[in-house]
């Protein structure tokens, strides 16, 4: 498999994908690279049990989850040191929005419900970025996520009901 | 009224679908390429280090070997020498 031809037909894929996880363009870019590494290292122990554009939707769905937990990882540990050094001022966000997709008049909206989709588990989070940013039909969804499309309906319904409730808090809280 | 929210989440969640795809920096390609040249230098270092260390663990090995059967040798001549000496005597 030719490794330039892959990136070439996947480039925008995995880059639109990784926004969605990580919603900025910095992240979005590290976690690319990171995905065509391990495509790189990969692709001649690549079976053929799935389409290649499958196989790199989950290697993708991965590694930006990977990356996403490591960020958070590192700015808890920023925060705890703050706290330690008394400076609260630093406050404790997540990775900033700056979604290059998003418009300027919906950025206020569409980042609410990002911080909203960013505390479903990763499971869940998945199926609402494939089914509802992606577009994706649910069989390719339940393809890549490897269950039935059965289980990825009941999962899409769990995550849009944790969802809202999310939401609602969020809004108190406001 | 359960139907009625959930129909007012969908709603919300369609204006995700206003998102736009956007083209992928240029200059990752270069950057990517950059990434698995640099992997591949630390791999190769990773192999000129082991295969350094294999040969030193062959010349020690080599060495106690080689300076264990000297040393042997030496005692059984001096053995061997001192035996003949004593047969001298005797006759």
């Amino acid at each position: 498999m030719n490794f330039q031809t892959l990136y070439e037909n996947n480039k925008n894929l995995v880059f639109n994908l990784a926004l969605q996880y990580v919603q900025n363009t910095e992240d979005a870019e590290e976690v690319t690279q990171d995905v065509f590494m391990k495509v790189y290292k990969k692709k001649d122990t690549f079976q053929k049990r799935s389409t290649a554009t499958t196989w790199i939707y989950r290697i993708t769905i991965n590694t930006a989850l990977d990356y996403v937990k490591a960020r958070n990882r590192k700015k808890r540990k920023a925060f705890v040191y703050a706290v330690r050094m008394d400076d609260e001022s630093k406050g404790f966000d997540m990775g900033h929005f700056d979604h290059p997709g998003v418009a300027l008049e919906q950025k206020e909206s569409i980042a609410g419900i990002f911080k909203g989709i960013n505390e479903l588990s990763e499971n869940q989070k998945t199926a609402v970025i494939l089914l509802k940013i992606e577009q994706l039909p649910i069989s390719e969804v339940a393809e890549i996520l490897n269950i039935s499309e059965k289980a990825t309906e009941s999962l899409f319904q769990r995550a849009k009901t944790n969802l809202k409730k999310i939401l609602q808090q969020n809004e108190e809280a406001v | 009224m359960k139907v009625s929210s959930n129909n007012q989440m969908d709603k919300q969640l369609n204006i995700l679908q206003n998102i736009t795809r956007v083209e992928a920096p240029a200059h990752l390609y270069q950057a990517i390429m950059q990434k698995v040249k640099e992997q591949d230098l630390v791999s190769w270092h990773w192999v000129r280090g082991l295969a350094a260390a294999f040969l030193c663990l062959v010349a020690v090995e080599c060495y106690v070997l080689f300076s264990g059967t000297l040393v042997e040798e030496t005692v059984q001549t001096e053995e061997l020498m001192a035996m003949t000496d004593n047969f001298l005597y005797h006759e």
